[in-house]
């Protein structure tokens, strides 16, 4: 079946139709088109009037514009989210729901057995406790639910506008296919995504939950990690931080490969992240300061050991340890991105 | 009245769109693959886009009108759209509506004495 490489056209275009439909519809589409394609070259060519690539602009000329030829295939009516992005757009919000579902009903049955030291941060009733699940799970839900929706109907919104733009089409116009290095699988940027909203939920919800759960007699108890008290100034920064991550893992996701505005994108979002980080890591006395005290006091151990990290806690070489650690993860970042857009970002 | 071509090859367009169905699903009582169908629609007088054929033997496929097979016998595999037994039925109340319909237009076109 190798036809030299001007089938290059052929799979080009192939390409561009195919990437706009569902999933599992592809495959057989894709071989519908492929016969048919070349059935109509081969009648074409029968003459022998043609070359084969006169041939082949003609065919594709006439089956047209790809986006169109894929919007019949998907039944056409405006919806939404479009098949284009149905896959992602359901995928991505079972995981969440999902995700966060479970999470707040174990975060919740987690704070109810699990007592904080602090007793000003938690906590209410079993009853209370239930009630409050009854009334967030759904509401929490729904809000993902609608900003899940919301995000994927602009970023449509904002794609077809860009399609309508190229009226004329041609066959020049057809889209490269991308080098199989510069693909991003869909599967890491969406993993990217539903990590960083559930991180986002636990440490707006439930940042009592990160420390140490310590059994006390019959019950649990927890030595938060974080200086709750003052959370809800450092919780703006940290959310800020994870969302930039969010937005820059969808800019991926929607793309599906690596190219200049993948990598400006991830670039721009990974220093507002770091600033941001840099700043509720150094400018807020964000670590619980009772932390090794209490923990002393509950295992009734002296943690003093040279080398054992617990002794850093809350000290600068530990905040600076872990900045270190973060800057490396965006500069790792950063370093890949770039690497493989300007390697195969063309391709 | 510049445009009346215009206006009229968008009607005719909308008027044949409708039959686009019931003309297709006429020769599929026996496998037909798709660009051959457009071919002998063709020679039949009945122009159909492929862009649009492949698309709607997919859709009827979905909607269990037509039943697909694919043929790997020659050098390219080919898929073949026949009629199912609800197609069959489909087909024949279509057919029986469509009569109906031109008797209708018929007496409504005729040029009153």
């Amino acid at each position: 079946m190798k036809e030299n490489q001007s089938n290059e056209l052929i799979e080009r275009y192939l390409y561009d139709v195919i990437r706009r439909l569902p999933e599992k519809q592809r495959e057989d589409i894709e071989q519908e088109l492929r016969t048919l394609i070349e059935d109509m070259i081969e009648e074409r060519a029968e003459s022998g009037e043609y070359s084969r690539e006169e041939c082949e602009r003609y065919v594709l000329n006439e089956l047209g514009n790809p986006v169109k030829l894929a919007k019949s295939y998907r039944g056409g009516e405006d919806s939404l989210i479009s098949g284009e992005y149905y896959d992602e757009y359901c995928f991505i919000l079972k995981i969440i729901l999902i995700c966060a579902g479970v999470g707040i009903i174990v975060s919740n049955i987690a704070s109810t057995v699990i007592h904080a030291v602090d007793a000003e941060v938690i906590t209410n009733g079993t009853w209370r406790e239930m009630f409050d699940v009854g009334i967030s799970l759904p509401a929490v839900l729904l809000q993902i639910f609608g900003t899940i929706t919301l995000i994927f109907a602009i970023m449509q919104r904002y794609n077809v506008k860009i399609n309508v733009e190229e009226e004329e089409w041609s066959v020049e116009k057809l889209p490269q296919i991308p080098y199989k290095k510069a693909i991003i699988s869909r599967g890491e940027s969406a993993v990217g995504i539903v990590f960083g909203i559930l991180v986002i939920l636990l440490f707006t919800y439930r940042p009592q939950l990160m420390g140490a759960w310590i059994k006390r007699g019959d019950s649990i108890v927890s030595i938060p990690l974080f200086n709750l008290p003052i959370w809800g100034k450092v919780l703006p920064f940290f959310i800020i931080s994870v969302t930039a991550g969010i937005i820059s893992d969808f800019v991926k996701l929607v793309a599906g490969r690596y190219n200049y505005r993948v990598m400006i994108t991830t670039i721009v979002m990974d220093i507002l992240g770091f600033v941001m980080t840099f700043i509720f890591i150094k400018m807020f006395p964000i670590w619980n300061e009772n932390f090794i005290p209490e923990l002393q006091r509950e295992t009734e151990r002296v943690i003093s050991a040279k080398g054992d990290i617990l002794t850093y806690f809350n000290t600068d070489t530990f905040a600076n340890g872990i900045l270190l650690l973060i800057l490396f993860c965006f500069l790792l970042d950063i370093g890949t991105t770039v690497y493989y857009t300007v390697r195969y970002g063309n391709k | 009245m510049g445009d009346l071509n215009e206006i009229l090859s968008s009607l005719t367009l909308e008027l044949r769109r409708g039959t686009i169905v019931l003309s297709v699903l006429s020769q599929l009582n026996e496998p037909q693959y798709g660009y051959t169908l457009v071919k002998s629609m063709e020679e039949k007088g009945v122009s159909v886009d492929t862009n649009t054929l492949y698309p709607l033997l997919r859709r009827l496929e979905k909607q269990e009108i037509l039943i697909s097979e694919w043929e790997t016998d020659g050098n390219k595999p080919r898929k073949y759209y026949k009629r199912t037994e609800l197609g069959d039925k489909v087909y024949e109340k279509l057919t029986m509506q469509w009569k109906e319909m031109t008797e209708i237009m018929n007496r409504l076109l005729e040029p009153k004495k």
